[in-house]
């Protein structure tokens, strides 16, 4: 049996990007109703790439989003999401910065309860919970309207993003790959920092534990005294 | 004394700072939606954490979209009957509308093809909606700009089907009477007594924009239209005490007592429908 829902031309007409004939009275006010809201929560998203892309360009690849693919979450919030998979699935330019500005809103958001943490033991590497790990090959966050293309890395870097304890600040620090692994490594369970660079050594991250140890250890110390490590 | 009928107002974020620097009785509840709060922590828990300790939240969906073509979104209905549980909400309601298709959702309050047919259909999903709930669950009427081909219901018509097949309760919403009434060029106190108001769960009333001659759109961005108090007034002559929620999701004013105004006109007008010997205990 058909399904009645689908006798919805205005819903089809929408779904197919607003183009040709209008099937019903009105039905633009529907198309820019559409677009107007997927604008608005794009933009909040991505703030400085919508600074950096000329309004036309910014507009175009939302309508180009809503034709070629169109949001699937249900959830308002999370269209830029969507959007960014999209930008990226198509190398757009800009694609690097906006993913890095969806990892601040990632961390702002994160659903963990930093004030309910489990106090550890001092010598247990624990990241925190917040934390998102972007990799660039360039400075994204330098990247502004007056500073669009910045400094390209000899190799690519890895960004950490998280959210404070108490102010509910977002920040970030720029570290090597290794580091970023010792991160994710030590995401995965509780573990101290010789633990953590032993498994390094083993899997052929690290050249030598000894060696980077002090390095890693340097690294931890600044983490912990701005909440990257709780 | 006890308000005649519970007054509330919708959450934004914009308000939070004025809601929070207000006296507690400035409401009754707030309404806010799981979409925009659930699963997510930071400043929006902290946000929501302070809104419920100053008042009763009372849940309202905007993603349902009970009228597309697909199934119900599992995860979508799992995470909403979550947070309704959460935060203590004695009811649940959504749009009468789709919102995508095919697996695209473009969060837009879409009208559906108004017949017999459609109602059954909607019905049946929300038979599953309130399987999942744990509180009642109530469709709210929504604005329209079009009218669909197929349509060999009206609206309020439609409306009935769709309660009285499913079983569920009605958020009404005035302000969408009357946007309708306008574009269509119908009478809006009689489409509204035309709607079941035995059902009405809540009332909600906001204002609009006027884009033409012809055209009203339901923006919740300005203050409530004089036309539409009225409506509120008939409205609560046949739902009896159920609580009214002033909507304002834009263009907020840049004095809050503006806003504390039209909530003392929906007061006023509650209280000439319900006088104080007939107030609740």
């Amino acid at each position: 049996m058909t399904n009645p829902l689908q006798k919805n031309p205005l819903l089809h007409w929408l779904l197919a990007g607003a183009n040709g004939a209008e099937p019903t009275q009105r039905a633009a006010v529907y198309a820019r109703l559409v677009r107007s809201n997927l604008v608005s929560v794009i933009e909040e998203a991505f703030p400085v790439t919508r600074q950096i892309l000329a309004d036309s360009a910014f507009e175009s690849r939302i309508q180009r989003f809503l034709v070629q693919a169109g949001p699937t979450t249900y959830f308002y919030r999370d269209i830029p999401r969507d959007f960014l998979h999209w930008v990226q699935a198509e190398t757009l330019s800009y694609s690097d910065l906006m993913a890095y500005e969806w990892l601040q809103f990632e961390a702002a958001r994160h659903p963990v309860d930093l004030a309910l943490l489990e106090p550890i033991k001092e010598t247990v590497i624990r990241p925190n919970p917040t934390m998102q790990i972007g990799v660039y090959e360039r400075a994204v966050h330098a990247m502004d309207p007056n500073n669009p293309s910045p400094e390209v890395f000899a190799q690519p870097m890895a960004y950490l993003v998280w959210r404070r304890p108490h102010t509910d600040a977002i920040a970030f620090q720029r570290v090597g790959l290794a580091v970023a692994r010792f991160l994710g490594l030590a995401s995965t369970g509780a573990q101290t920092l010789d633990e953590l660079c032993n498994v390094l050594e083993t899997e052929g991250t690290l050249s030598s534990a000894k060696e980077v140890g002090p390095v890693l250890a340097a690294v931890v110390q600044e983490l912990r005294a701005r909440d990257g490590l709780l | 004394m006890s308000p005649s009928v519970p007054v509330g107002i919708g959450y934004r974020r914009e308000l939070h700072d004025a809601l929070l620097s207000a006296q507690p009785s400035i409401v009754d509840f707030v309404e806010l939606a799981p979409e925009n709060f659930a699963g997510v922590g930071g400043a929006w828990r902290r946000r929501l954490e302070k809104i419920r300790q100053r008042w009763p939240v009372i849940t309202h969906g905007l993603a349902m979209s009970l009228g597309s073509p697909d199934p119900l979104n599992r995860e979508h209905l799992e995470t909403v009957s979550s947070f309704v549980e959460a935060v203590g909400s004695p009811h649940h309601s959504d749009h009468l509308c789709a919102s995508g298709a095919h697996g695209v959702h473009l969060h837009e309050l879409l009208p559906v093809p108004m017949n017999k047919e459609s109602a059954q259909a909607i019905a049946d999903k929300i038979k599953q909606v309130q399987n999942n709930l744990g509180v009642p669950f109530a469709i709210e009427n929504v604005s329209a700009y079009a009218l669909l081909p197929d349509n060999t219901l009206s609206e309020a018509d439609f409306v009935s089907e769709v309660v009285s097949r499913a079983d569920c309760r009605l958020l009404l919403d005035v302000n969408n009477i009357y946007v309708n009434a306008f574009n269509f060029g119908l009478d809006p106190l009689e489409q509204l007594r035309r709607f079941p108001l035995d059902a009405t769960i809540q009332i909600h009333i906001a204002g609009f924009d006027q884009e033409s001659d012809d055209l009203l759109i339901d923006t919740h961005g300005s203050a409530v239209a004089s036309g539409v108090w009225p409506l509120l007034e008939e409205a609560l002559q046949h739902t009896g005490r159920v609580p009214v929620l002033l909507e304002r999701d834009q263009g907020f004013p840049d004095n809050f007592q503006e806003l504390l105004n039209e909530l003392d006109h929906i007061r006023a007008i509650a209280g000439r429908v319900f006088p104080s010997s007939q107030a609740a205990p």
